[in-house]
């Protein structure tokens, strides 16, 4: 339904993003993981068109059939909020401060003429409902500042999906919530996946939470694709090295609290450079600790079964 | 280990220090008596609007209780803000969760780094000094010139560190210091926080809602719910065998997001 192909974002002389190919299949969940700077919001906003004026961007993305790049402004505003949903980290900034909830959901339904104009009442409270908001009448009513973060994303979830989009693009939508908030938006968004349909691309640099949502995952580091593929065989046997520098990095929960207790955890060496400032080669040089002379060169793709991509000259063995 | 900071039957609200009010009030924190042992690290946890952070701004005397005592060192916290205010805040530091808005955006590096000196000891640091203190947290010398804008989210809370560690304070509390973080960065600053802690013989007191981050770091958990003491004991213990829903909630979310394999 969506796909990616030859992807190229630059601004000015730096090349941000590029990208061979990737894709999501209708209703399928996709997540883009990796650091600050690794061009996964840069990614995810080419598809809707809302990237800085001065970036170019080159290559192709279809979506459900339709050519997306280059589109003009007023087809792809009728695209945002029907077709494709958005929902970002910040709920509270994503709000109108001065407007009720109900009305700002009730907008969504308005501006791309979904339901008559008797029903947009009723279906505000039913979207309401749906993202199991208590007491939807009630709720309506409030403004954004009366509500608690949880419930604030929630309601950006029912404006996202009011026009019954196919593809819905969630940047870091549950960064800023606590551990049981965020488990139980990532569970709305699961459930609604499945019963509408609707294909999600979820952008988050917690690898455990694009665990949690997403049966496939992109790794990106510097703007190019690292490793693609089932989210549970990529995080048990990583094959490219930023992709199992990132799953090492995570906490987790250990086994043996006591013994792990205090000791240092493991970390990436140095931090990701500055735009313009990567090496030739792989993106992941000069932090990767299995360089080898050959990573001065473009790395090699390398397909394996079950759709997992790796591009890496040196990677995991596989035991 | 002897307790270097206790409270006892602590309230408070942020409205009611002119108001009369009843223990059964709606209070912010209500009759809270935890202990912080002298050389650990304890972990504050709960969810947003539990408490937390309320607890460590009360421990350190940026509030101040509607009731209750805080101890600190064996003396009442109102006695030393009384009588040795400047002692009692070298004593006890804090850093906060977003170092962007902690650091002021028009001044240098250098003159943010050098003001708890000015402000506590009454001196001017000289440029080895607050150099000392940035290779202290892994920085060079080079930031001193730079502006807040100019520098990494995770060098910025490298420097908040250095700027509460530049005062040699007994206790270090820390307020979701690495929440606004990549994972990566993350790792980095809690390793140097665990670090600072054993070089320094520092107390530690880590306010987080990320349980994985306090099963590394903190001996043990305070958990709070609604402003009340909910469970507190040995981070092993609380992690494996939780004794209350509320803190087997957040154990389960907290798994429920991490990897597994």
């Amino acid at each position: 339904m969506l796909d990616i192909d030859d992807l190229s974002i630059s601004i000015g002389p730096h090349e941000i993003v590029s990208i061979e190919h990737l894709s999501i299949p209708a209703g399928r969940r996709l997540g883009l993981v990796g650091e600050s700077g690794s061009g996964k919001t840069m990614t995810a906003m080419s598809i809707i068109g809302l990237l800085p004026r001065e970036a170019v961007v080159t290559g192709s993305i279809t979506f459900d059939g339709v050519p997306m790049v280059n589109r003009p402004e007023r087809e792809l505003s009728k695209i945002r909020g029907s077709e494709i949903g958005t929902i970002f980290q910040d709920p509270l900034r994503a709000l109108n401060p001065t407007m009720r909830v109900g009305k700002q959901v009730a907008e969504a339904l308005r501006l791309h003429n979904t339901v008559p104009k008797q029903q947009v009442r009723s279906r505000t409270i039913e979207l309401l409902d749906q993202v199991q908001l208590p007491e939807p009448e009630v709720l309506a009513r409030r403004y954004p500042h009366q509500l608690s973060g949880g419930q604030r994303q929630r309601v950006l979830i029912a404006m996202a999906i009011a026009c019954d989009p196919k593809l819905l693009i969630a940047d870091e939508p549950t960064t800023a919530l606590d551990v049981t908030v965020q488990k139980e938006i990532l569970e709305l968004l699961g459930r609604l996946s499945d019963e509408l349909g609707m294909a999600v691309m979820f952008v988050s640099h917690d690898l455990g939470v694009i665990q949690a949502i997403s049966d496939h995952v992109a790794v990106l580091y510097g703007g190019r694709l690292a490793e693609t593929g089932p989210t549970d065989q990529i995080v048990r046997s990583p094959r490219h090295r930023y992709t199992e520098a990132l799953i090492d990095v995570n906490p987790g929960h250990p086994e043996d609290i006591t013994a792990s207790l205090g000791k240092a955890l493991t970390t990436i060496k140095g931090s990701v450079p500055p735009l313009g400032a990567f090496l030739p080669g792989c993106r992941f040089r000069g932090r990767c600790p299995h360089e080898t002379e050959r990573c001065v060169q473009e790395p090699p793709i390398t397909e394996m079964d079950g759709g997992h991509v790796f591009k890496c000259w040196n990677p995991v063995e596989v035991p | 280990m002897t307790d270097l900071s206790s409270t006892d039957g602590l309230f408070f609200d942020y409205g009611s220090h002119t108001r009369r009010r009843g223990v059964d009030d709606d209070w912010t924190l209500r009759d809270i008596a935890v202990t912080i042992p002298a050389g650990s690290t304890v972990g504050v946890v709960g969810e947003s609007g539990s408490g937390k952070s309320t607890l460590v701004r009360l421990m350190c005397g940026l509030l101040m209780p509607s009731r209750g005592e805080i101890t600190f060192a064996g003396r009442s916290v109102n006695d030393w803000l009384s009588e040795d205010r400047l002692d009692f805040h070298r004593r006890n530091q804090i850093v906060f969760q977003s170092p962007a808005s902690s650091l002021d955006p028009r001044l240098r590096i250098r003159t943010s780094l050098s003001e708890p000196t000015k402000a506590l000891e009454r001196r001017r640091p000289d440029t080895a000094e607050l150099t000392g203190w940035l290779a202290d947290v892994g920085l060079s010398g080079d930031v001193l010139s730079r502006y807040p804008h100019q520098l990494s989210g995770g060098q910025l809370q490298r420097i908040a560190v250095a700027r509460a560690l530049s005062v040699r304070p007994d206790v270090l509390y820390a307020d979701e210091p690495t929440s606004a973080l990549d994972v990566s960065v993350q790792a980095q600053v809690l390793n140097l926080l665990m670090g600072l802690k054993s070089r320094h013989g520092l107390t530690m007191v880590l306010v987080t809602h990320d349980l994985a981050v306090v099963a590394r770091v903190c001996e043990e958990v305070i958990v709070l719910k609604d402003g009340q003491v909910v469970e507190v004991g040995p981070t092993a213990d609380i992690m494996t065998d939780p004794k209350t829903d509320y803190t087997r909630t957040l154990v389960q979310a907290s798994r429920a997001t991490s990897l597994s394999f």
